[in-house]
């Protein structure tokens, strides 16, 4: 997702703040993509994740008096979304949880055959319990960075903790992905290949950031 | 890079593959256009500038009856003493000023939806965010809880007097409240905030050290305990000496600060600050830390540090490093330590090691609490 500053989004705000249904409109069609993939990497595989995406926009109207226009409307979602997010799972925390089967394994769509497929998605869906055992903190850092490939400055305006926060938890967070994944049978008989895949797929400026 | 390096990144370079589930936009886009139209209609997209000049036109129209609404206002606002210890995480729940106020009405505020509009009508009501802050609007004003993450909790102050005691952290900001292009950032503290007429907004510091400044702006302004401003959109407006608004009034000061061995002893009022009103609540006068006590915390707070920077700071062979760097420590009444700030600041290993060691450290009462800076010398 690209987050860079839009005036086009500024524009989209301003119409909406009038009143106009078809900005909003517009403006949901162009955010809906990047919001749905962050809260889907944020909460795993779930059938909440069309209610969560509603919820987003729907606090979006509620908030949007309170958005200034001085902020990028990008990192101001990022944040609504993120605290959805985070207010699900919080509220989630507090009942029983169902399982549903159907969002059980996420869809991968570039692995070679059938049963890559399946071993890639259950893979994926081990990744994503792992990730639900880091700290909420530690979790959006490592999701906005290492997944959606922010740098640390902008996640730093996101979450609203200064860089040097950032750069902490995302040590830790990935000191303790390194441990759990270990543990978990699927990721622990990983193949390492002689390449590294993350190095060479991610985005250039992400390993700089990184490094 | 080692075989959990590698097998980390393999793992992020199959999920960052993985294209996240497709919404049905249909579904989505009628009932969010509904909804955008009911607030649309309400009035409630409008950014805060235009509520405000759309207020005004309305005040105007209606000032006999605003007046003996704010004459209210004050009277209620007259009424709330909030007297009590400084922050503890323990105490939020049982906060002797919550306690103490009769027909207080109290929610969880971690089971509230970010947006929720809460009123307190005639009593206090008092919203609790476990672990991290308790806030209580006097009774006639209203806020929005616009966000309440792990880390931060984000309130609106739509109208009134909102008192907030919020939790130590180390955490740069853990309570921010905003009110009409102001917005106070706080850490740890307990402060008070009461709107006024247009966009003026009354902040006092009762305890620890908070932002004030333009919410969304870069520029901030320090407010220590003991001290009040009026500031409009952000912008710290002239003072009037002697005056204190009566909405903040009741509250106990911290004091000033205390004695240190060495170094500079900061946290008192400083530019700027107001004295407090005698004829409504008289300040009660309190003793400086003992030194001794000052100085058992120091050498504690600098053991740990020099501790975790012996440990976290990599060196090869018998490489001697030696770092200096300000330590400004301070710490609550009930011996609890508030912040700990470190100018320059030691790498993210040292920093966060240092969190986890002081994490629970208790240094001892005091009266008031106290602010103490001294230089370290680090040695590896």
């Amino acid at each position: 997702m690209k987050l860079e500053p839009d005036a086009e989004d500024a524009e989209l705000v301003g119409r909406c703040r009038t009143g106009d249904a078809h900005a909003f409109e517009l403006l949901f069609q162009r955010h809906r993509g990047p919001v749905t993939r962050l809260v889907y990497r944020m909460l795993g595989p779930s059938s909440d994740l069309e209610d969560l995406v509603q919820d987003v926009f729907l606090q979006v109207i509620r908030s949007l008096e309170s958005f200034r226009d001085e902020a990028r409307f990008s990192t101001w979602l990022y944040r609504v979304a993120l605290n959805v997010v985070l207010m699900h799972r919080r509220a989630v925390g507090r009942r029983p949880r169902l399982v549903d089967e159907q969002h059980a394994l996420p869809a991968v769509d570039s692995a070679p055959s059938a049963e890559d497929a399946l071993e890639t998605a259950l893979r994926v869906a081990a990744f994503y319990r792992v990730l639900a055992r880091l700290s909420d903190k530690k979790r959006a850092v490592f999701v906005l960075h290492e997944l959606e490939g922010l740098s640390p400055a902008r996640i730093s305006e996101i979450v609203g903790a200064p860089v040097l926060t950032v750069r902490t938890r995302l040590f830790y967070a990935r000191r303790e992905l390194s441990r759990m994944l270990a543990e978990e049978p699927v990721l622990a008989a990983l193949e390492l290949e002689a390449t590294d895949i993350a190095s060479s797929e991610a985005p250039a400026a992400l390993r700089k950031e990184v490094e | 890079m080692g075989r959990a390096a590698r097998r980390l990144a393999r793992i992020i370079a199959e999920v960052r593959r993985t294209e996240a589930p497709q919404v049905p936009v249909e579904r989505l886009t009628q009932p969010l256009l509904a909804a955008f139209r009911a607030a649309a209609e309400r009035g409630e997209l409008r950014p805060a500038a235009a509520s405000v000049a759309r207020g005004w036109r309305l005040r105007r129209a209606a000032l006999p009856v605003l007046a003996f609404g704010t004459v209210l206002v004050i009277l209620a606002v007259v009424l709330i003493r909030p007297v009590g210890r400084g922050p503890d995480t323990a105490l939020v729940a049982r906060e002797p000023a919550l306690e103490s106020t009769a027909g207080l009405a109290s929610l969880d505020g971690d089971a509230l939806v970010a947006g929720a509009v809460l009123s307190a009508a005639d009593r206090p009501l008092s919203v609790a965010h476990a672990r991290r802050a308790t806030w209580t609007l006097s009774p006639g004003s209203r806020a929005r809880l616009l966000s309440a993450p792990e880390g931060v909790v984000h309130v609106e102050l739509e109208h009134g007097v909102l008192s907030a005691l919020v939790t130590p952290s180390l955490e740069p900001e853990s309570f921010v409240v905003q009110a009409r292009g102001t917005a106070v950032s706080v850490h740890g503290t307990r402060f008070e905030m009461a709107l006024g007429e247009l966009d003026r907004v009354t902040v006092r510091v009762t305890e620890g050290v908070v932002h004030v400044g333009a919410f969304g702006g870069n520029g901030a302004t320090v407010l220590r305990a003991g001290m009040q401003a009026d500031f409009v959109r952000g912008v710290r407006q002239a003072e009037t000496p002697g005056t204190t608004s009566p909405a903040v009034a009741g509250v106990e000061a911290m004091a000033p600060g205390a004695p240190a061995p060495a170094g500079k002893v900061g946290g008192g009022p400083g530019r700027g600050s107001v004295p407090h009103d005698a004829r409504l609540v008289p300040p009660r006068a309190s003793r400086p830390a003992p030194p001794a006590l000052v100085e058992r915390a120091l050498e504690q707070v600098s053991a740990s540090i020099q501790a975790c920077f012996r440990d976290h700071t990599a060196a090869a062979g018998e490489i001697r490093i030696e770092v200096s760097t300000r330590l400004v420590l301070s710490v609550q009444s009930d011996g609890r330590i508030l912040t700990v700030a470190l100018d320059p600041p030691l790498s993210p290993l040292v920093e966060q090691c240092v969190t986890d060691a002081l994490d629970r450290v208790e240094l001892g009462r005091t009266e008031s609490g106290y602010r103490v800076e001294r230089e370290l010398h680090l040695l590896r």
